[in-house]
């Protein structure tokens, strides 16, 4: 046997255990589930083949007195509190970048830094999620300990409060204009891919008349605003009791473990591998701060803006499960429940094998066809060195 | 040549990993197949929870049968089980914690029918309470056996009712005296200008609505199960005055409130809210008395659930069964039949995990009073609770988990002032019958 041989031989014995592994465990277990989807199986009998039933029953739709209600009563539901979870991932990466940012200066003791920001990664899940449930209590949280003090002192002098009121307005205003600009800047981004027409300074047009609309409606609800925001600061709202709050909650909590978490590590990596010449030639050209940050820190960490983007679309319909059994239970009113957890219950506790799997499947399915979406948009605008 | 030494070395190592996991894979297979013996006895897996009464209850068992070794096999959750069943490693005896396991397992004939080996086996399956039969029979044949059970009895904390002058409360009592007691049970104290709740009189899981639905003689369901029925006026009455306790007379805490009454901050259940004299009143099994009595300073007793129209309760167990498939069947029915004796039901009460199944003179007179723990002088109402105790009901035509979240999701909007009681009941009604006609009209799941 020729050495070339053996030693492709010892790489396939290497292989072969992974393999073997990969085989048993993960490939052919999901082609049983995608058969499985289309059966009704309780474990206990044989699987019987029922077609597209289960699908149908997840995802169609009936007439009921006239109106039309989902087959399913729950799932539509959880998939939209699934959805609305993932609001949080722009967020997050947003703010994995800015650390990442603050984490890449050159200061003394920037190691132990970097260990705080990364050790909620570390810690353990369910700890922290009492930790968050204590923190959010409506009565003795620290939250709204914090708020109620703070809205004591601010709202004690009545100058006070309208100078408070007026900042929370101005902040309350930008982050609506931020949005409106950033749906703008979307919407000829996408014109412009179609090669519909945008007149020059229309963007910027559009962007002070929103602005000017916003800031005057906020103006003229001045004094409803200051009721709303001294109430929210006198009664602060009970997080996870509420399903209004609960949600928000919930995306907070994971933006404060996210932020520093393996994002912020694999940003920090990119960062460091964008080379310094390319900074020295935009100081050159005589670029900014700001400047150097689009033109070239941007395009240099976008394969990792990608990365991170796909992964964490992939983890936001994946995820859920232990938040909500910690945390909420999938309350109050089911408004925390994700796919994830009814996927679970479905399968383990009801033991509807086909149907729990074709949850799984439209679940691929969906994060297949977004993460090919992604895959071809984000082709478009990352730059590979 | 070095090279050709390395390559031997690497051949020599996947050898040796190929080598583990075939041997692995062969203690895998001959361990699942074979019937295992321990020092030449029968050695039966007993699929139970891991409460450590199990091992003195095996003592007690292989003292009396030598043959025979048991295994405890912790963790009994059904999912488990399914999981031994359908790779068909399946234990000797199993537990089922609830009628509708019961049903589904039996409905697809996993389980043993007894009913052959009672008498051989000296099962004495006729003289268990009655209210216990949805643990024990499917369509006659006698499927489980229950060894413990706990009628849900109220406990209160003795002390603050001395404190409060309230006379401390009777068997029969009903929820409007109830009510009255918990009102000056529950106290409150100023907190920058906030009333923050310090006490309150009861705690009732959001969960136990079954007290609520039986209180003036409703039910969830029609005979039949093809119709849910908690919008009929008498379950509406209940479940006004269940919301009335939190939503009106604040004598029951919010859930928010619960969690920050909390000796732990924030978590915790309705046992550690009653040992911190939080709740002057909770409503449970006597399972909680294990717990109760570690704190040594917590006086506290135990009375009937409240009644309404009618004195009524709810009733919770877990029975024992044998699998079918079962590879030590002798053994098994020997272990099984031994549950109901004398000396392992005693053990099993005496710890504090329940109550005797056994209506047995004997075992009543020695359950009534154990002087190892004063607070429970009382035990016999735990036994005459029996006769008012009914197991949760359930429909054949809708799984018992869909049922639990459209009434979690309803209830929950009720406490959170979205709804009324009395739409809660309607819209619960209307969802899970709309539930129960899709499922009537899909034979998959009435197969």
């Amino acid at each position: 046997m020729s050495s070339k041989r053996r030693e492709a031989l010892a790489a396939y014995g290497f292989l072969l255990p992974n393999f073997v592994g990969f085989l048993a465990f993960t490939s052919i277990p999901v082609i049983v589930s995608l058969v499985m989807a289309f059966t009704h199986y309780n474990i206990f009998k044989s699987p019987s083949w029922v077609g597209l039933e289960n699908f149908q029953s997840l995802m169609g739709f009936h007439h009921e007195s006239g109106r039309l209600v989902p087959n399913d009563p729950f799932f539509w539901q959880y998939v939209y509190n699934t959805i609305f979870m993932m609001t949080g991932i722009p967020l997050g990466m947003a703010g994995s970048l800015f650390v990442a940012l603050m984490m890449n200066q050159k200061l003394r003791g920037i190691v132990i830094y970097r260990t705080i920001y990364f050790l909620p990664s570390v810690c353990s899940g369910v700890a922290l999620l009492i930790l968050w449930k204590y923190l959010y209590n409506a009565d003795i949280g620290l939250i709204n300990s914090v708020i109620r003090a703070a809205g004591e002192h601010i709202f004690s002098n009545i100058v006070t409060g309208i100078l408070f009121t007026i900042l929370c307005s101005i902040i309350f205003g930008l982050i609506v204009v931020g949005i409106v600009a950033a749906l703008l800047a979307l919407i000829q981004f996408l014109c412009e891919k179609l090669r519909i027409s945008w007149r020059e300074g229309l963007y910027k047009a559009c962007v002070i008349a929103a602005g000017a609309v916003i800031f005057i409606t906020l103006a003229v609800l001045g004094p409803r605003e200051h009721a709303i925001i001294s109430m929210f600061f006198a009664n602060p709202p009970d997080w996870l009791g509420t399903v209004q709050w609960a949600k928000p909650s919930l995306i907070l909590m994971g933006l404060w473990g996210g932020l520093g978490g393996y994002n912020m590590i694999l940003y920090l990596a990119a960062l460091q591998g964008v080379p310094t010449s390319y900074y020295e030639a935009a100081e050159i050209d005589g670029a900014g701060p700001w400047a150097k940050f689009w033109a070239v820190t941007w395009p240099m960490i976008s394969p990792t803006t990608f990365f991170i983007l796909v992964m964490s679309v992939i983890g936001g319909f994946q995820g859920g499960f232990m938040t909500a059994n910690v945390m909420t239970q999938g309350g109050p009113a089911g408004s925390t429940m994700t796919v994830e957890y009814y996927l679970y219950q479905t399968a383990f506790l009801k033991f509807n094998m086909g149907y729990a799997s074709a949850i799984a499947w439209f679940l691929f399915v969906v994060i297949f066809v977004l993460t090919l979406m992604t895959w071809k948009l984000g082709g478009r605008v990352v730059t590979y060195e | 040549m070095e090279e050709r030494h390395k390559a031997n070395r690497i051949l020599g190592i996947v050898s040796i990993i190929l080598g583990a996991v075939i041997i692995i894979a062969l203690g895998i297979y001959l361990t699942s197949t074979s019937n295992p013996t321990f020092k030449g006895k029968t050695v039966i897996r007993w699929c139970v929870d891991p409460n450590p009464i199990r091992k003195e209850q095996i003592s007690l068992f292989e003292h009396k049968y030598p043959n025979i070794h048991v295994i405890n096999d912790p963790g009994a959750d059904a999912q488990r089980l399914l999981t031994q069943l359908a790779g068909d490693v399946p234990p000797d005896v199993m537990t089922l914690y609830d009628p509708q396991t019961v049903s589904l397992f039996a409905k697809n004939d996993v389980l043993l029918d007894l009913s052959p080996y009672i008498k051989q086996y000296h099962i004495p399956v006729d003289k268990l309470y009655s209210g216990l039969r949805p643990y024990i029979y499917y369509q006659g044949k006698v499927v489980g056996i229950p060894e413990n059970c706990g009628p849900y009895v109220l406990f209160y904390n003795k002390k603050l009712f001395r404190e409060a002058g309230i006379p401390y409360p009777k068997p029969g009592w009903t929820w409007d005296e109830c009510l009255a007691a918990a009102r000056r049970l529950s106290t409150y104290k100023v907190v920058d200008g906030r009333q923050v709740p310090v006490r309150k009189g009861l705690f009732i899981n959001n969960g136990d609505w079954w007290f609520f639905i039986w209180m003036y003689g409703g039910h969830l369901f029609s005979p039949d199960g093809k119709t849910c029925t908690i919008d009929s006026p008498e379950v509406k009455k209940g479940i006004r005055f269940w919301a009335d306790l939190r939503l009106k007379y604040h004598v029951m805490p919010t859930t928010s409130e619960a969690q920050s009454m909390a000796p732990t901050g924030a978590w915790g259940s309705d046992a550690l809210l009653f040992r911190a004299s939080r709740v002057a009143m909770t409503v449970s099994g006597r399972w909680l008395c294990i717990q109760y009595r570690e704190q040594k300073d917590l006086d506290w007793d135990v009375v009937s659930v409240p009644r309404g129209i009618n004195r009524v309760t709810l009733l919770a167990s877990k029975c024992y069964s044998i699998p079918k498939t079962c590879r030590n069947r002798e053994a098994a029915l020997t272990f099984i039949g031994s549950r109901l004796n004398k000396d392992n039901q005693l053990l099993v009460a005496n710890y504090g995990d329940g109550d005797p199944t056994m209506n047995d003179p004997s075992i009543i007179q020695a359950f009534a009073y154990n002087p190892q723990y004063p607070n429970e002088r009382n035990n016999r109402l735990h036994i005459d609770e029996m006769k008012y105790a009914r197991v949760q009901e359930v429909s054949p035509y809708i799984d018992n988990l869909d049922v639990s979240a459209v009434m979690g999701v309803e209830f929950d909007k009720m406490w959170l002032g979205q709804q009324s009681s009395d739409e809660a009941c309607d819209v619960i009604a209307r969802r899970i019958n709309a539930i129960i006609r899709r499922n009537l009209a899909n034979p998959n799941f009435l197969n």
